[in-house]
């Protein structure tokens, strides 16, 4: 007894020395994303409750007292606590004077963010808008998504205008509006990068690529790839065609009209409403011999199926000469800009929206907000307000960025990406991206009139606005994961054999219980699919 | 009636030395004592729009997926067979290691052998992954391009290669802790009675018998506590050694997959922190049995040596 007072005493001691070190980074984490809200979650809440309901009785489109709301976002780009602030204070003088809302805006670190996002709710914090990156769906199941139907038509009009009807089918559930899309190039489609030195110093000529819309023509696309690809090494055989984007190669989990349905665990295929499983398909197996060939020919790096570096870092290398990205247009401009190399991007296919493509990037208004009326003139802002989506994207003007005399934007005299202190760069992310500057001088200023010219133009999924509930496949799920993280990385960087492992991996699937999964997944998208009708 | 008033005494003179461990103690309190209360986050289906304490209990729903899908048995085995290497042989060495820095003479060569050593204990898990990475890289690896190659060896796709992995992890695992728990032992040998030893060399004993029957009885109790305390952890796995170190390589899954590395593969996406809670409560209170049952034995085999 004695011997474990002693032990436990030792061990308390122990913990005051550690907790010396241990504890001056968790303060300084914690100061940094409660920056502003402790304020609010005392004085906002109150007030703002019946600031809510005053404006609701009148109907007005501004609040009656000014409303605080906390809007979070994952934030990518650089910035200091100085830049940020100034955005802020920019964002309340328009925000104030238009609707009587004073808006916090919370930068979180996006490695963390959605587990911020569920502490803040949990912990009772004050949380009102924020933006999420692919997790509407495990979001919606949880509750943690307020319904915005109620308010939509009163305080979001200009939202609805901006994205139209089928977009927000994508973020309803049963009828009612649970989150908004941002507005933006939504028509991604795989695209093969090439190194353009390459391509033009051997002459190779890159006319046989075209968007394919069928199988066939994708396998035809894809051969000529191939023989792209064997010209490439041929000439430069030090260098590999391409390495991999978390241990897939891209071409490997897109095809014609193909919906993933989320997670790949059971697609449509071919337009058709029948849930399948992929990973036994005929095609998945065809594009897998693909992947094992272009491996075997050394035109895939070798350890493709293990790096976790990004592409990009092995085209600045100099290690790989081409590579595939899905995407929107301007992704050639994009890799040369972040790598210094020259690249050329040609589209592969043609795109097909599917509901995930859409709610990729949204936004919602947590189910815990107190202000969803302040919250949901916050989000009109942010879809109709070219000053607000600019600040928000590139800052204050003049201090972060200065208008070129072509029409694009660039940094002022004397700033550039290391030194700004609001180099976000999140152009994609907030609200409606039609609304904003280009960045960089010289570029084509035309591409937002194309990119939303693509959203017309492609194809829907049957499914599109459909979202599936994965609660009672949980535990399938959890063991699919794995199940896929364990060979799908060598399998669709071609490193192991398709003929051996395909079949031990769609057997591990099915002890897996993909076929529960597919089930499931077929049951409501026949109830959705009856109650669209 | 003597005997109490000393034992007050002592009672008054031991008062400034609590007054120095209630800082710890409030610190214990607040860090591992208060956090425990989510416990029962496990067991509910979490829905923020009630909040967490509203939200539904679903008694044992949230542990199920750690024992009916078919990869339980592999992360079990592999946590356990892992642990029980490193116990066993993460004690074994740094003793050694231990004893043979105490019988470093001199005054720059004892520091320069402990820095060296314990080097690899301050390096982070990422780093040391790619300093394994350096070596067994497929494409620019020193193995495969430069040593086997010279050896007229054919090169090995260490990445996918499963039977490798036990003894890359062990010897990557004992390489990083040795230098920190022969510190720990190095402590214990230096603080054993000098007189012991000199008393042996008069009576003729050798280098070896000193170490078996003097060195080693000594350390005997603290072996016992280190051992103890690691039993408790053996359902645990360090994540950066069996998700850094293998570069999360699926195809080797079957020798690296553990619980921990098993659970965040599979929740990532899902978003659903009760699971995870669940199998961290799992893990706690087998780890609990465990230390206690290893506490029962060894009280029953040497009561000295027992921790409480």
């Amino acid at each position: 007894m004695k011997k474990a007072i002693t032990l436990l005493l030792a061990a308390a001691m122990c913990t005051t020395m550690f907790a010396s070190c241990g504890g001056g980074d968790s303060s300084s984490a914690s100061t940094s994303t409660d920056t502003g809200s402790g304020e609010t979650a005392s004085t906002g809440s109150s007030e703002s409750a019946e600031g809510g309901e005053s404006s609701g009785e009148s109907g007005s489109l501004k609040m009656a007292e000014e409303t605080e709301i906390v809007f979070a976002f994952p934030a990518s780009g650089m910035y200091t606590d100085e830049g940020l602030q100034m955005v802020e204070d920019g964002v309340n003088e328009i925000t104030v004077a238009n609707d009587n809302v004073r808006v916090n805006i919370e930068a979180i670190a996006s490695n963390t963010y959605t587990n911020q996002i569920g502490m803040m709710m949990a912990g009772g914090e004050q949380l009102d808008v924020f933006g999420m990156l692919g997790t509407y769906s495990t979001m919606l199941s949880k509750n943690q998504l307020m319904n915005l139907s109620p308010y939509m038509d009163t305080y979001g009009q200009g939202i609805h205008e901006a994205l139209g009807d089928e977009f927000l089918k994508a973020t309803t559930n049963q009828g009612s509006l649970y989150a908004l899309p941002n507005n933006n190039g939504k028509a991604a489609v795989l695209n093969v990068i090439l190194r353009t030195d390459v391509i033009e110093d051997n002459n190779i000529s890159l006319d046989g690529l075209y968007q394919a819309s069928t199988w066939d023509e994708y396998m035809e696309v894809l051969g000529e790839v191939g023989n792209i690809f064997e010209q490439m090494k041929a000439a430069e055989p030090d260098m590999y065609c391409a390495s991999s984007v978390s241990n897939s190669m891209n071409f490997m989990t897109s095809m014609p009209l193909l919906d993933k349905l989320n997670d790949y665990f059971g697609v449509l295929m071919d337009g058709e409403t029948t849930v399948v499983n992929y990973y036994e398909s005929e095609e998945y197996a065809q594009l897998l011999d693909i992947a094992h060939d272009w491996y075997q020919k050394g035109y895939i790096m070798q350890d493709a199926a293990t790096t976790t570096e990004a592409q990009n870092t092995y085209i600045q290398a100099g290690v790989v000469m081409g590579g595939f990205i899905v995407g929107e247009e301007g992704q050639a401009e994009q890799i040369t800009n972040a790598t210094g190399v020259d690249v050329t991007c040609v589209k592969l296919l043609q795109p097909t929206i599917t509901t995930t493509d859409v709610n990729g990037i949204c936004f919602a208004i947590s189910a815990t907000s107190e202000n969803p009326e302040a919250s949901m003139l916050w989000l009109n802002e942010m879809y109709t307000n070219p000053d607000i989506v600019n600040l928000l994207d590139w800052g204050v003007e003049g201090v972060h960025y200065e208008l070129q005399d072509d029409g694009t934007i660039d940094f002022p005299e004397g700033v550039d990406s290391t030194t700004s202190s609001y180099n976000m760069n999140m152009d994609w992310f907030f609200g409606n991206q039609f609304l904003s500057y280009i960045f960089g001088y010289g570029r084509d200023t035309t591409i937002y009139s194309r990119l939303e010219a693509n959203n017309k133009n492609a194809n829907f999924s049957p499914a599109m606005g459909f979202t599936y509930d994965s609660t009672v496949v949980r535990n399938e799920l959890t063991e699919l994961s794995n199940v896929k993280s364990e060979y799908g990385p060598g399998l669709e960087t071609g490193t192991t054999d398709p003929a051996t492992e395909l079949p031990k991996f769609i057997e591990a699937l099915k002890a897996a219980g993909i076929d529960k999964v597919i089930e499931e997944k077929q049951t409501q998208l026949d109830a959705w699919l009856a109650e669209q009708q | 009636m003597d005997n109490r008033k000393s034992k007050a005494i002592r009672l008054k003179r031991q008062i400034p030395l609590f007054v120095m461990t209630v800082p710890g103690l409030i610190y214990l309190l607040v860090n591992n004592y208060f956090p425990m209360i989510g416990i029962f986050i496990a067991f509910k289906n979490i829905d923020y729009s009630k909040g967490i304490w509203a939200s539904d209990w679903v008694g044992l729903d949230n542990f199920t997926y750690l024992f009916s899908t078919g990869s339980a048995w592999r992360i079990t085995r592999n946590t356990i067979l892992y642990n029980i290497a490193f116990i066993i042989i993460g004690t074994i060495v740094p003793i050694a290691v231990g004893i043979m820095l105490n019988d470093i003479r001199g005054k720059v060569r004892p520091r320069l052998y402990q820095t060296v050593i314990l080097l690899p204990y301050l390096f982070s898990w990422v780093i040391i992954s790619y300093i394994g990475f350096a070596f067994m890289s497929g494409d620019s690896g020193w193995l495969n391009n430069s040593l086997l190659p010279a050896l007229g060896m054919e090169p090995v796709q260490w990445y996918s290669e499963p039977k490798v992995w036990p003894f890359i992890l062990t010897f990557v695992n004992i390489w990083k802790g040795v230098g920190y728990s022969s510190i720990v032992y190095l402590a214990s040998i230096v603080g054993i009675d000098k007189s012991y030893y000199e008393a042996a060399t008069v009576e003729g004993a050798n280098k070896r018998q000193q170490i078996c029957y003097i060195t080693l009885p000594l350390l005997k109790s603290t072996i016992v506590m280190l051992t103890i305390m690691s039993v408790g952890r053996i359902f645990y796995s360090d994540f950066g050694l069996f998700y850094q170190v293998p570069m999360n390589s699926g195809a080797i899954y079957e020798t690296t997959q553990t619980i921990d590395t098993y659970v965040y593969h599979g929740l990532m996406e899902l978003n659903d922190i009760s699971m995870s809670s669940a199998a961290s409560v799992y893990q706690s209170i087998v780890g609990f049995i465990l230390v206690m049952a290893a506490n029962i034995l060894v009280r029953k085999v040497s009561p000295d040596d027992a921790l409480f």
